[in-house]
């Protein structure tokens, strides 16, 4: 291995580097660079994750000039460069830490457990630049399906999915109990009720995010324990990590790994229902309000446009097997009109007519039905669709 | 001692090489232009509403007499059977004298809220079947569904058998309720009902997050860093962008349709147990007895082997073989490994079976 030029340093450890100002060192690159572009936007401050803050910043400069599909693109990739920035600040404080041990003690494993603690903590905590990063890595790009949901569903309604954001569930329950109780009176009685079923609709749906949210964090935490245990599992085997990219995939692997002990529960496909039908509740609540306000006003509503789509669907449906009919019946009519002999030769010959096809159509639906149910029931059912068929006929 | 071989420098310096292959990636990614999809020459031959059949122009001297109609998947597009020279099986399938056929269902919009499986199955892939009976003059064709599209197939098969003489599935869900059936648990408290109620059709968004979820951190971070190393190879990112296009291209499901099969298939399993309705017909697999090909894949986080494996249990064919493909979803149709495997083998098979 090629020694390095912060390996000559031998009165200290090669670890004893200031991974914040080197990181500082680099953003103030970017920062002269853009100097040279007059389109790039301002730095006056720094927060605690430079690199993070460098890439901001210098794609704040080039996304002007860069193809209008790519942003979205791009913007996903930096995002997920701050997940390799988070490992790698978190990663080398361990192994600066490990490096000032003795290389062949046993105090690295309780180096390496404290560690582990610590971002654990920051998980718990989380609040500060470094506990969000860690959130984000939970969220892997919308990881947990909140704003997804949310962004699809605001679509389906005028009052989208943060008109209630700001009423939690913690300040809901002060009110909820003496407001929500009020009957409606007086003239706007139905439109009182209306937004306190609204409001009543918003807090559980608040409260399936909370208990989905307190589940889910469950998973950054087992991906930890696993990284650890996983670590310790490689000591033995006598593995090596040798790049941050190979601790990245260690951390993938333990994340899918916590990921899906979690999702394979029973209590997972409850609280995920929980939420989706909560917040659909929510929504199609909302609907209905907008609905009534456009029938006050004399325009069309969506429950208006489904009954006439409805309508037009069984109407092409009829329309496709009055078609059919009348095919057979041309079929048969033509085959009458031959002379006695070419039907009987045609007759035989035949292999694909329309009245063969049909034929076996009602031979498959015959065998299937008649282990379901008693054959008068199907008979009836069969008897009753030729009802309808001729009387669409008859209609054209 | 410790297992971590990093020195400082190192760790400095990758962090400095991604950084710079990140900014260097934009410009590879204003050269790539259009990404094209859909290598195969062909042409409309019917079209019904937003349904489209079309023929594959032959690649072979001589044709096999039986006609091959694909039937894919009503989400994401069928273009990722020939996705690319090199990397189709649609491709595969033309080389080995197969005259082939596919149905691209379209994208539905609000007017085609109402379509149900009835009108899938019992209408628009009737009439594709029929038409293309006609065409070649036969009264049974060969079937090859793809995953969604290969549960229709087996609908469709068992509801009109007269019509099919060779069945082949493609990763195929059939049991619903198997172990590690991700998607199926996420759909089971779902209340379906007021799902599309609200929404009418299901938006594709919903879908596309629903199916990166299921192994999200490598389908929504580390493929991306993969990338980062590609971006200095133009034709490397051109082919990682066209999978990207194929998996973002997702349609919006027609509502009622995606209500009965969220409801009979993934939440009752009723399949397994013959007792899909599918408008005034029950689907008894039972009635398959054409001769039937499953394909499955072994890492299909989608679809788990042990779903597709057992339609071996419910089909009513002395005439049933199973092919494992050491691959995933996707993998059994763009790998190089899978364009030596699948065509040749469903065209093997075909063969043997007239």
């Amino acid at each position: 291995m090629a020694e390095s030029p912060v390996n000559k340093k031998t009165s200290q450890s090669p670890w004893d580097i200031d991974w914040l100002e080197t990181q500082r060192q680099y953003m103030d690159a970017w920062k002269s660079f853009s100097r040279f572009n007059p389109a790039a936007p301002d730095i006056t401050t720094r927060n605690e994750n430079p690199w993070a803050e460098a890439m901001d910043h210098w794609w704040r400069t080039v996304s002007p000039s860069a193809p209008q599909g790519s942003h979205a693109f791009m913007s996903k990739m930096l995002e997920q460069g701050k997940v390799f920035y988070m490992l790698a600040e978190q990663f080398t404080r361990l192994l600066n830490g490990m490096d000032q041990l003795n290389k062949v003690s046993e105090g690295w494993e309780d180096l390496l457990r404290q560690q582990i603690e610590e971002m654990k903590t920051l998980l718990a905590g989380g609040r500060d630049s470094a506990g969000e990063a860690w959130h984000g890595m939970l969220g892997a790009w919308q990881l947990l399906p909140l704003d997804t949901l949310q962004r699809t569903f605001s679509s389906a309604s005028l009052m989208p999915g943060d008109f209630l954001q700001d009423l939690k569930p913690e300040a809901l329950e002060k009110v909820t109990d003496k407001f929500l109780s009020i009957p409606g009176v007086g003239y706007t009685r139905e439109s009182q009720e209306q937004i306190q079923e609204a409001i009543r609709l918003w807090g559980i749906y608040q409260k399936a995010c909370q208990e989905y949210h307190s589940a889910t964090s469950r998973i950054c935490i087992d991906t930890l324990d696993c990284m650890h245990r996983r670590i310790l599992d490689m000591n033995e085997q006598g593995k090596e990590l040798r790049s941050l990219r190979e601790i990245y995939d260690l951390w993938v692997d333990c994340s899918e790994e916590a990921y899906a002990a979690f999702t394979g529960t029973e209590e997972f496909s409850e609280l995920y229902g929980h939420l989706t039908n909560s917040l659909m509740a929510v929504k199609q609540h909302g609907r209905n309000i907008i609905d009534e306000a456009l029938s006050a006003l004399n325009m069309p509503t969506r429950r208006g446009i489904n009954t006439m789509q409805k309508r037009q669907q069984e109407l092409r449906r009829d329309w496709r097997s009055a078609l059919n009919r009348i095919r057979q019946l041309e079929e048969k009519i033509g085959t009458l009109h031959q002379p006695a002999a070419a039907r009987r030769a045609g007759g035989a010959a035949a292999p694909a007519t329309p009245k063969k096809r049909a034929a076996g159509k009602k031979k498959a639906a015959a065998t299937t039905t008649k282990r379901k149910k008693p054959a008068k029931a199907t008979a009836g059912k069969r008897k009753a669709a030729s009802a309808r068929d001729d009387m669409i006929v008859i209609k054209i | 001692m410790a297992p971590f071989q990093i020195r400082p420098d190192e760790v400095i310096q990758e962090v400095q090489k991604f950084n710079s292959k990140l900014a260097q990636g934009i410009h590879t990614l204003s050269e790539i232009g259009d990404i094209e999809v859909g290598v195969s020459a062909k042409e409309p031959v019917y079209c019904e509403d937003k349904m489209v059949l079309y023929r594959f122009k032959p690649r072979a001297r001589k044709l096999k007499k039986i006609p091959l109609l694909i039937v894919y998947a009503l989400v994401n597009r069928p273009y990722m059977a020939d996705l690319q020279d090199g990397r189709s099986m649609i491709q595969g399938l033309l080389d080995a004298g197969l005259d082939v056929y596919l149905i691209d269902w379209g994208y539905p919009d609000s007017a085609d809220r109402y379509l149900t499986l009835d009108d899938y199955i019992n209408g628009y892939l009737d009439r594709c079947v029929d038409l293309i009976r006609e065409k070649h003059g036969i009264d049974r064709i060969n079937l090859l569904g793809i995953c969604q599209g290969g549960t229709f197939s087996l609908c469709y098969s068992a509801l009109h058998p007269d019509k099919v003489k060779n069945l082949v599935t493609t990763v195929t869900p059939v049991d619903f309720h198997t172990k590690n059936d991700l998607l199926s648990l996420m759909v089971r408290h779902v209340d379906v009902d007021l799902l599309v109620d609200t929404l009418g059709n299901i938006p594709g968004e919903l879908l596309n997050w629903t199916y990166l979820s299921l192994k999200p951190f490598r389908l929504m971070g580390q493929k991306y860093m993969d990338l980062v190393d590609m971006l200095d190879d133009t034709e490397q990112a051109r082919n990682f962008m066209r999978m990207e296009k194929w998996i973002f291209d997702s349609p919006d499901q027609a509502g009622e349709t995606f209500r009965e099969f969220a409801k009979q298939f993934y939440q009752e399993n009723r399949l397994v147990k013959g007792a899909v309705q599918i408008g005034e017909h029950t689907v008894d697999l039972q009635n398959i007895t054409m001769p039937v090909l499953n394909i499955y894949a072994m890492q299909d986080h989608l679809v788990p082997p042990d779903s597709s494996k057992a339609l071996e249990g419910c089909v009513g064919t002395d005439d049933y073989t199973s092919l494992e493909f050491p691959g995933g979803h996707i993998g059994i149709y763009v790998s190089s490994k899978a364009q030596k495997m699948i065509p040749p083998a469903v065209a093997s098979w075909l063969s043997k079976r007239g």
